[in-house]
């Protein structure tokens, strides 16, 4: 073995972490190999001296500043449990809170889309009040006793009404004169329970609110009946007069004999209106609007085929 | 080492407590291994008063984590390992800032005076005797100053502090062989190292 090698293995050797073989290998190398045992010599004193190192003392404030910020980190701690519990203590009422808001905006929300939901049905039920008188003259009676529940009652008996009316005109042209003979009749009717209708709301029920106001001014409506040759030609005319007008929401609903047409047009065209139906058939005006009225009217207009006998 | 099985059953008693959350209990641990904390900082990282924040800073991560001690290995060495790793880390920023600052790593570390005890008890004179035994206090610091992370720890635990095998292997978690050729090898080194110093003389 060269001496590189063996020294090498010196630090095994003090630690007798040798093979006894090794060992013996060494202990012979040792024998005639002067810098070997020098070495090795100088090596155990080197381990010597590091094993002689003092041991330092720390400062004495290092114990004390060690437990110091151990105090102050267990000072912490509790701090750190609040931290997760506190918040229960705000969360609980911080949760009612927001529950209570939660449903104080719900039932508001519900409130404000009633009516506007009411509304969104009045125009089709108006459409059909002047056919339809007798319910009219009920309704004020039943809003009389409470306003929204009898609003509603109002609304659903207009509502069967319509369905009569709906099932009245299918019946087509057979009934055809009699009907017409009891529109007639009712026309006049119509018209003034039309107009009382403001006033009786506006008597019974002050608080009736925008939604019944708006539906007022939904409520102006004309109706004509128009007695014509040619029911086809008729209606496609009366369309586009009414286009012309720059009627809005223009619906025509073709029947046998017969069509209903339905319109919004601004109150100022509707002696224009009149005008041009006149030259296209017979026309009876019912339930006049109002005159002063600004905006728009909706306009009703049946067209019916003129019978030969008459 | 004489009276570890009994400072062991002490320490995992101060350890149940502190888990309870008593301060003092910890308190009484700090005391207890101070000193060799501070040792272990101080021969690794080679200068005091890093060795100071290295330690206080060991401390507070084990009083943080002490739920993390399993009790696999005696609380000591896992005390000591956070020390050593700690203090292996301090040595690379220290490292890193000299090279930085362009300094030169045979630069003398400074060693504060009177804490290091003057007069040891002198071996037969030797060669490597001619040094005073102040000066060889120093040396043998510097020498390993020299060493890297990886050496200082092994001698320090093994030759400084008189671990075994098999706690140093715990703490570094390397198994024992490598423990034992790092050793060697470091000591080697030392040996080259105080052989220099020897000669410049």
């Amino acid at each position: 073995m060269e001496c590189k090698d063996i020294q090498k293995r010196h630090s095994a050797y003090i630690e007798k972490a040798v093979s006894p073989q090794e060992k013996a290998a060494i202990d012979a190398h040792l024998k005639q190999c002067k810098g070997c045992r020098q070495a090795l010599a100088d090596l155990k004193r080197t381990i010597e001296y590091v094993q002689k190192l003092e041991e330092v003392e720390p400062p004495r404030w290092l114990a004390q500043k060690v437990i110091a910020r151990v105090r102050a980190e267990a000072e912490e701690k509790p701090g750190i449990v609040k931290r997760l519990f506190y918040p229960i203590h705000i969360k609980l009422p911080l949760e009612a809170i927001a529950v209570i808001f939660i449903a104080v905006g719900a039932i508001y929300i519900l409130k404000t889309m009633q009516p506007q939901m009411q509304l969104a049905k009045i125009p089709t039920e108006t459409k059909e009040m002047a056919p339809a008188p007798a319910p009219k003259k009920e309704a004020p009676a039943a809003l009389s006793k409470k306003e929204p529940t009898a609003a509603t009652a109002g609304d659903q008996l207009m509502y069967e009404k319509r369905m009569e009316t709906q099932a009245e005109r299918s019946m087509g042209k057979a009934k055809a004169p009699a009907a017409m003979a009891e529109q007639e009749r009712t026309a006049p009717a119509a018209g003034t329970a039309y107009r009382d209708e403001p006033d009786h709301r506006g008597l019974l029920a002050p608080q009736a609110v925008s939604p019944k106001a708006a539906a007022k001014g939904k409520a102006k409506e004309v109706h004509f009946l128009v007695h014509v040759a040619d029911l086809d030609t008729a209606s496609r005319d009366i369309a586009e007069t009414l286009r012309q007008l720059g009627g809005r929401a223009i619906t025509t609903e073709p029947l046998k004999n017969r069509a209903v047409i339905d319109a919004e047009i601004n109150v100022n065209k509707l002696q224009e209106l009149t005008d041009q139906l006149h030259l296209i058939g017979d026309v009876q005006e019912k339930g006049s609007a109002d005159k002063a009225a600004e905006g728009d009217v909706a306009v009703t207009i049946d067209v019916l085929k003129m019978q030969e006998s008459r | 080492m004489k009276g570890k099985t009994q400072t062991r059953d002490d320490d995992l008693e101060y350890v149940s407590l502190c888990r309870k959350g008593d301060v003092a209990a910890f308190e009484a641990l700090v005391r207890r291994h101070e000193k060799r904390m501070f040792n272990i900082a101080y021969r690794v990282i080679g200068h005091y008063d890093e060795a100071c924040e290295v330690v206080q800073d060991a401390f507070i991560s084990a009083y943080k984590n002490i739920k993390g001690f399993k009790g696999e290995a005696k609380f000591s060495t896992w005390l000591y390992a956070i020390c050593i790793n700690l203090s292996r880390n301090r040595l690379r920023q220290l490292k890193t800032r000299r090279y930085r600052e362009g300094r030169s790593l045979d630069d003398p570390i400074m060693t504060p005076d009177g804490e290091i005890a003057a007069d040891p008890p002198s071996g037969e004179p030797s060669a490597l005797d001619r040094l005073e035994t102040r000066d060889v206090q120093q040396k043998v610091q510097l020498c390993i100053n020299t060493l890297d992370a990886e050496f200082r720890e092994v001698i320090v635990l093994r030759d400084i502090q008189g671990f075994s095998y098999e706690e140093i292997s715990a703490m570094l978690k390397v198994p024992e062989g490598t423990v034992k050729s790092r050793l060697f090898r470091a000591r080697e080194a030392m040996r080259a190292c105080l052989q220099d110093f020897m000669g410049d003389r």
